[in-house]
């Protein structure tokens, strides 16, 4: 039985920097949203993250992630 | 009984006062427009305020000369609603005083704005307020006295302090629309928060080097998951972010007070001037 699921990634603003705009991924079942984004090597410590949806749904770095999904990861924009 | 005696005349003096004011401006406005120069021999004439002269002549449907280029945009009656209404902004710094200048200038008749801080030379590159001059000055009463010298008919309240929104929320209770020009995430939530419990209009923007962020009346659970600053700790905020972002809020607060068009009530917009991207995501869910 194949547990493979495949995950497009979308990172924004800062995040792209020397890294991409959009991949897909292939992970094992049961994977979560905060295991993705460690995977991408984002500097959440410099850029840390503000919005992060999959589907178009808001989330939190917990949630786990299924076949298809589209995890959006934004960094935090707070100056005024 | 001299008092008594005294009230009647007073009362007939003002009445006819307000008659020949009325007069005065009628004759002397020109195609329903009030230039600078009758606007303050009224003032002399009738010894009154520029604000009060403001709102009178709008009461007989004449504009000030300076929004004869909003007229296809805002016509008198929605001269007057501005006039009439009232937005207190949280923060003089880049967004507060860039949207201090435009509500200033479209004419929104009442402001309140908050600010403990002093002006400082890193402030130049963006703080439309800020020059070699004012370095050191206090932000609020320097943009307070900059927007008296543009539109001296908007009554302004300067606080020259930090703003807690559980502690000063009284000091903006009577606003029609809070505009969020904090640079603090976890002070914008709160005050998000106290802007909905309240039923005040709110209209949030946050920006960190060439991206922004926006939506109006709405929580920002979804926006700042975690407290703490956010990417223009190392991004800093260049001039025309500051005044792009200020734009989209200051067009937020218009549209609340005229009821016209589509708000972002529903919607959180991204912005990225980097790579010219505006994103329209949902903010509730």
């Amino acid at each position: 039985m194949d547990n493979t699921i495949e995950i497009t990634v979308k990172l924004f603003a800062q995040y792209r920097e020397n890294k991409f705009i959009v991949q897909k991924w292939n992970y094992p079942d049961g994977i979560s949203a905060k295991d993705v984004i460690t995977d991408t090597g984002i500097d959440i410590v410099q850029f840390p993250i503000g919005i992060l949806m999959v589907n178009g749904r808001h989330i939190d770095e917990k949630h786990i992630l299924k076949d298809g999904d589209v995890l959006a990861i934004f960094p935090k924009v707070g100056g005024g | 009984m001299a008092e008594k005696g005294n009230a009647k005349p007073r009362t007939l003096k003002v009445k006819t006062m307000h008659k020949e004011r009325a007069d005065f401006l009628k004759k002397h406005s020109i195609d329903g427009f009030l230039p600078l120069t009758t606007h303050k021999t009224a003032m002399r004439v009738f010894n009154a305020s520029f604000r009060e002269i403001e709102r009178d002549a709008l009461e007989l449907k004449i504009v000030s000369l300076r929004y004869k280029r909003n007229q296809s945009t805002i016509n008198v009656e929605s001269q007057k609603k501005l006039f009439n209404a009232h937005v207190a902004i949280i923060g003089c710094g880049g967004l507060g005083g860039n949207v201090a200048e435009m509500l200033t200038r479209i004419g929104v008749g009442k402001l309140t704005l908050f600010d403990f801080d002093l002006f400082e030379e890193h402030n130049l590159n963006r703080q439309n307020f800020s020059n070699i001059e004012n370095i050191g000055k206090e932000k609020v009463y320097v943009v307070k006295d900059a927007l008296e010298k543009i539109n001296s008919s908007i009554e302004i309240t300067a606080f020259l302090k930090r703003f807690h929104p559980a502690m000063d929320f009284h000091l903006i209770s009577g606003a029609d629309v809070v505009v969020d020009a904090l640079d603090s995430p976890q002070t914008k939530l709160q005050l998000a928060k106290a802007c909905k419990e309240s039923n005040i209009g709110f209209v949030y923007g946050a920006i960190a080097g060439m991206n922004g962020q926006f939506t109006t009346n709405n929580t920002l659970e979804n926006v700042y998951q975690k407290g703490g600053p956010g990417a223009e700790v190392s991004v800093g905020n260049p001039s025309f972010s500051v005044s792009f972002a200020a734009s989209i809020q200051a067009a937020e607060v218009v549209k609340l007070i005229l009821n016209i068009g589509n708000t972002l009530e529903n919607e959180l917009l991204f912005t990225d001037l980097m790579s010219n991207e505006f994103i329209l995501l949902p903010i509730k869910h």
